[in-house]
């Protein structure tokens, strides 16, 4: 992990009609980098990750994409995406593409490759996330849900992001399914990917994360080295929140 | 009867009548097709006073009969601008601005029956709104509205008998004349109700194997 | 507010093109007012209603064929005239003369001052009929019980026989006005029992009962109905030139012997 930031957020401000659901989070990622969002459900974590993405608009506060502020509204904010790598929980393939066209449709359409190149770009990712030849053609209606999620990865994979961005990449699959999702993202993580995920998976952050934070009422409440935060919280909050999901069982060895 | 024979006759008067049809049909439903489009992609994107106008259009189109139309537009509009049209061409256009009233509102059902979260993942792809819309909405709103449009093709064919009032001489028109000239009231009309509905047959089979074409294996339509 | 803008100007269009109409009245320049620059091909466009058959019809092959048909042919070959022939459904061909989609109306049409007095000027007259109301020949009844039965009488919507209906509705009369697309309609719904008579005139039926004879034995005519009438040959009345024309080419064919030979292929004599 570099000492380059590649992602500053600073004083994120977001309410839903009359709900605040971010109230003013700062953070910082650096190149390389592995950071988990952890945290009770609805507390604005997908929110947060979609801001960061310029999907939705924050209220106010900043990010910036190394030296790129995207909150700046004279940038052109789709050059900016391209550079992030956005997976859903909801996988959200395009239906009406097989699975290489997925991973095609950004290269030709936004970086205007020819066809020829973003295939070869297109393949390589695909297999990167383990995606065999014989799903390529296949559309996502007949893919399962981790193959479709790996597709997914693979589409934001091949624009060549700074850094990806997961919201709760397995919370929509079958149990016996997260395990070749997150084995995949791992991977990319250990081969050098900036990733900011947000995950129930208490045994998968551990395993993967430089650094765990806590989300709570939109607000990070403490963060720090993973064996800190999961054997020895400092907030009260934590240790109830890990309490609880460890109890239902969420993932560990 | 000697007025049999010369029924007989008349058949290929009558037939060269359906080219007629067809051809104010295809060109309103092509015509519409293109308002269709442009006018739902504005209901659902755009906000500008231009919806108030698309609203207008839609409620005046949907809302007078065809004969109306047509003899508003030959013989007040079009004058009135200082346009001299055929009666086919008119028919034709009149036909298109009505469809694509329909055809709007279609597509516009269509496109709101995509999930948002679609829109979200191309731009998270990078993709403009330009982009986005036309290679991911579009392609899948049109296969959804295939159906509807494929009725509004049946809709328009019958709609196309009432172009006689500017003279285009049409399926029904030629029925009527050839009833007059042969005295047999009955047969003629039966004849084109025939040729009605092939061309109903035709045109629906080949929207369904179009249809079948384009369907996206796996989905829930399969 | 739009609304009220965009409906307004579209208002004041529709409006302005009608006050033109009436403004045109008075004789100005119209595309036959004069007579055309020398070796200038003249086009006319016949409009005619073709279900009115001896008069006007359509052939096998699709063609315009008739008594009017041929007295226009007559009239275009003797000037060299080009005709092209739209045939134009009854409802709306005055309109069609009016804008300028057809020059002549040649279609059976009754000269009447109601209609002179619109947009429509007539050659002078070419043909004289008379209404008729006919019933099946098996109807004993009078024409006052006719007339007065609340049954249904049959005639073609928008010509001189509707008229005829209407005057005698206002009249007092009691009976249902059936109105169809042609005389041949309102024949046959006489002859199927639909209608318990029928109002026609005698240029639609003497020669249709001279080519069906047989039909001579199943109707009878009751009764005419006013003064014989005429038929004329319509158009624009700012096309003084067209109109003289016609008018100077109907005098010659009627004072030849061709016109016997006319009348007589129509069954019209």
């Amino acid at each position: 992990m570099s000492e380059e930031i590649v992602l500053r957020v600073k004083d994120l401000y977001k309410r839903y009609e009359n709900k605040v659901v971010l109230r003013g989070i700062s953070f910082e990622v650096r190149r390389g980098e592995v950071k988990v969002i952890m945290g009770p459900s609805g507390t604005g974590k997908t929110t947060l990750l979609k801001c960061i993405d310029m999907l939705v608009k924050p209220d106010s506060g900043k990010i910036w994409l190394k030296d790129l502020e995207l909150t700046d509204p004279r940038i052109d904010i789709s050059e900016a995406r391209r550079k992030i790598g956005f997976v859903f929980q909801e996988f959200n393939l395009f239906h009406h593409l097989t699975a290489i066209k997925n991973v095609m449709i950004g290269l030709t359409k936004v970086k205007k490759l020819p066809k020829h190149e973003a295939r070869t770009i297109a393949e390589r990712s695909l297999l990167k996330v383990h995606i065999g030849r014989e799903l390529w053609d296949k559309y996502p209606a007949q893919l399962s849900g981790g193959q479709k999620q790996r597709v997914a990865i693979a589409r934001a994979l091949a624009m060549e992001p700074m850094i990806m961005l997961y919201d709760e990449p397995t919370s929509a699959l079958d149990p016996q399914l997260t395990g070749e999702v997150l084995e995949v993202i791992k991977e990319l993580a250990e081969d050098g990917m900036t990733s900011l995920i947000v995950t129930h998976e208490v045994g998968f952050a551990s395993e993967i994360a430089d650094e765990i934070m806590i989300m709570m009422d939109g607000k990070i409440i403490e963060k720090g080295d993973p064996k800190n935060i999961l054997y020895n919280p400092q907030r009260e909050e934590t240790r109830r929140f890990f309490n609880k999901i460890l109890r239902i069982g969420g993932g560990s060895r | 009867m000697n007025s049999m024979t010369s029924l007989s006759k008349y058949l290929p008067y009558i037939f060269e009548g359906s080219l007629w049809s067809l051809g104010l049909v295809l060109g309103g439903l092509g015509i519409g097709f293109m308002i269709g489009v442009m006018f739902s992609l504005i209901e659902v994107y755009n906000n500008s006073p231009l919806k108030k106008l698309i609203s207008l259009y839609i409620w005046f189109f949907r809302g007078t009969p065809l004969i109306v139309q047509l003899f508003l537009f030959h013989w007040s509009i079009f004058p009135a601008l200082g346009i001299k049209s055929t009666p086919l061409t008119t028919s034709i256009t009149v036909l298109g601005l009505r469809s694509g009233a329909y055809q709007s509102q279609i597509l516009r059902g269509a496109i709101g029956s995509i999930e948002e979260t679609q829109m979200l993942a191309a731009k998270a792809v990078g993709m403009n709104d330009w982009d986005a819309i036309s290679s991911i909405i579009l392609p899948q709103a049109l296969r959804i509205a295939l159906p509807q449009i494929s009725n509004e093709y049946s809709i328009i064919l019958k709609d196309s008998a009432i172009c006689f009032i500017l003279g285009v001489m049409e399926l029904m028109t030629r029925a009527k004349y050839t009833a007059i000239a042969t005295g047999i009231a009955l047969i003629p009309y039966l004849v084109a109700g025939l040729i009605y509905m092939g061309l109903t047959y035709i045109g629906t089979k080949l929207f369904d194997l179009i249809y079948l074409k384009m369907k996206i294996p796996g989905s829930v339509e399969g | 507010m739009i609304i009220g803008i965009v409906a307004g100007f579209v208002a004041g269009w529709s409006l302005r093109n009608y006050l033109g109409e009436t403004s045109k009245a008075t004789i100005f320049r119209g595309k036959f007012s004069e007579p055309p620059p020398p070796g200038k091909e003249v086009v006319i466009v016949l409009g005619f209603d073709a279900s009115y058959p001896p008069f006007t019809s359509i052939n096998e092959a699709g063609e315009a064929e008739g008594f009017d048909i041929d007295v226009m042919k007559w009239i275009a070959k003797k000037y060299g005239w080009k005709l092209v022939f739209k045939p134009w459904d009854w409802s709306t061909i005055v309109t069609a003369l009016e804008n300028g989609d057809i020059d002549v109306i040649a279609s059976g049409m009754t000269i009447t001052p109601e209609r002179a007095s619109r947009k429509i000027w007539f050659s002078i007259p070419y043909y004289s009929y008379i209404h008729e109301i006919v019933v099946r020949a098996d109807d004993n009844r009078s024409l006052e019980e006719i007339l007065n039965s609340g049954q249904p009488i049959a005639v073609q919507i928008g010509s001189t026989a509707e008229k005829w209906a209407d005057k005698l509705l206002k009249k007092g009369y009691r009976f249902e006005k059936l109105c169809l697309g042609s005389y041949v309609e309102a024949l046959e719904a006489l002859l199927d029992g639909r209608a318990v008579a029928y109002i026609t005139d005698s240029a639609f039926l003497n020669p249709h009962l001279s080519k069906n004879p047989e039909l001579k034995t199943k109707i009878k005519v009751l009764t005419t109905l006013g003064a014989p009438e005429t038929y004329g040959i319509a158009t624009r009345p700012e096309d003084v030139w067209l109109r003289e024309k016609i008018n100077e080419a109907l005098s010659e064919l009627m004072n030849s012997p061709e016109w016997n030979e006319l009348l007589k292929k129509w069954h019209l004599e």
